[in-house]
């Protein structure tokens, strides 16, 4: 049974196309087929704008991608638009990364921050960010004036190498004009943004699918040994028997860490208040737990314990069951993501 | 009963007299105090990252941050010291050692938003800004941001 929230996203997609349909619209995205690890990758994204206020700006393209793939670096992102009005016609013209410096006019934060904010990550479970570029050209659009400043269809096209991973997640797709951001003047609220599947295959190790919860999850998705975190259990609710469900569910731990010049290990087996995982509930696909920890405290290490690697597992009130990688079968190895 | 009304207001106006005593109200200013103290606890512990942009409360997760103290005391009606507990959190906000007991500080009004430093050092203690003081620190990852924000506790 393919995911529920595929379909929630593809569902609210297209109303939100439907609704702006007579402004600003992304009318198709084409994936390639056959997406490749390590290979350069070309994806297309028809848009449409039909002016129904008079106002002139750059166009602002934010697209949602695996933050390893560092697309700000590495993308070649360029627009072609038809338009009756010959200024508003370009060719290949380069699209590129706004700088870090200049912010959304709408909501006065930094570009990536306010199209995080706006529209979030779409459903994707993995660390995803949102790059955005801006054209070299001022649209000139009305909708009072003979007409021929009222529609443009662009092309844009986005050139991307994938990352040494195989991985299958929402890509993300939105725009707006760069001078008024999402002022409500020009939207009256319909804001739009669209996802897609992206599937990229090969590779020696297992895929990245971001599309479903895995066993295993963090908030945040990004941190170091020395933060705060939350570790997440995430349970298919197809799993009737041999699972953690309807009981409380306790977490296991074991770091390996250095102190004083020696490296030894801590294991925490307890079934107390300190393990105890908070239930998230029933959350469409999985039910959920989650322990905030902060490692040092939770393993009750020395000051200047330096951990180097830790493992955990999930397991119920009298250790009956216990909940380990399904592809490892041993304990979950959690890796530090911070860069 | 006309005789209770008017009765009732010649005391009425008497009482009303006497609250009015300008001894009483000068009494009242010169005893206001000038020099006190107020204790914060912490009210939220905020967690910023690329993803939650807006935050998540860590506060209630974690008992120990029920511990952490900062007093700050006013002289004059000034800001003047400031005593602070890390109580059992088992880390600091600071890249600096947490002073023990009280320590003058000052703050920093030139500053935006406000700071209130250690006398002496460039130490920042907190931020002063929209009628509260707040915390902001980094722990591991650069990429993640950390912030307390205060209630009183006195």
């Amino acid at each position: 049974m393919k995911p529920l929230k595929k379909y929630t996203y593809w569902a609210s997609a297209i109303v939100m196309s439907v609704l702006v349909v007579t402004c600003m619209s992304i009318e198709e995205i084409i994936h390639p087929d056959n997406a490749q690890v390590n290979s350069d990758i070309d994806i297309v994204v028809k848009i449409k704008i039909d002016a129904d206020t008079d106002r002139s700006s750059k166009l602002a393209f934010g697209v949602l991608a695996p933050k390893s793939w560092n697309i700000a670096n590495s993308a070649i992102v360029t627009l072609t638009t038809t338009a009756d009005f010959p200024a508003n016609v370009v060719t290949n013209e380069s699209l590129t990364v706004i700088p870090a410096g200049e912010n959304n006019p709408s909501d006065g934060q930094p570009w990536p921050t306010s199209f995080q904010s706006k529209f979030g990550v779409l459903g994707n479970t993995g660390p995803v960010e949102w790059v955005v570029f801006e054209s070299n050209t001022t649209f000139q659009v009305h909708d009072k004036d003979d007409g021929t400043k009222k529609v443009i269809n662009g092309t844009v096209n986005i050139k991307l190498h994938t990352g040494d991973r195989a991985i299958k997640l929402f890509m993300g797709y939105t725009f707006c004009g760069k001078q008024f951001g999402f002022s409500r003047e020009e939207y009256n609220d319909d804001l739009f943004v669209s996802a897609k599947v992206l599937e990229v295959t090969d590779g020696d190790d297992p895929v990245w699918d971001y599309t479903v919860e895995p066993q295993i999850s963090y908030v945040p998705a990004t941190f170091s040994f020395g933060d705060i975190f939350s570790v997440k259990y995430n349970e298919p609710n197809s799993v009737t028997t041999g699972g953690l469900k309807g009981g409380n569910v306790y977490l296991y731990g074991k770091a390996r860490y250095s102190a004083n010049g020696i490296t030894t290990e801590k294991v925490i087996d307890e079934i107390s208040s300190k393990t105890l995982m908070d239930e998230l509930g029933d959350m469409g696909q999985v039910t959920s737990w989650q322990k905030y920890i902060y490692p040092k405290d939770f393993f009750d290490l020395p000051d200047d314990a330096v951990i180097i690697e830790l493992w955990v597992h999930f397991t119920n009130q009298d250790k009956s069951i216990i909940i380990v990688d399904n592809e490892t079968e041993e304990d979950f190895n959690v890796e530090p993501t911070c860069q | 009963m006309k005789k209770y009304v008017l009765l009732f207001t010649i005391v009425s106006a008497l009482f009303s007299f006497s609250s009015c005593d300008d001894a009483d109200r000068l009494k009242m200013v010169s005893d206001y105090p000038a020099d006190y103290d107020i204790t914060y606890g912490i009210r939220l512990v905020m967690q910023y990252d690329e993803v939650n942009v807006n935050g998540i409360d860590l506060a209630a997760r974690f008992p120990f941050f029920e511990t952490f103290r900062l007093t700050i005391h006013y002289t004059d009606s000034k800001i003047s010291a400031v005593t602070l507990s890390n109580g059992e959190i088992p880390f600091s906000p600071y890249d600096f050692e947490i002073p023990t007991g009280k320590t003058a500080c000052y703050l920093d009004t030139e500053a935006l938003p406000n700071e209130l430093r250690i006398a002496g050092t460039n130490n920042v203690i907190a931020y002063f800004q929209n009628g509260e003081f707040s915390i902001p620190f980094k722990l591991d990852c650069a990429a993640l941001d950390y912030k307390y924000t205060f209630k009183s506790v006195n």
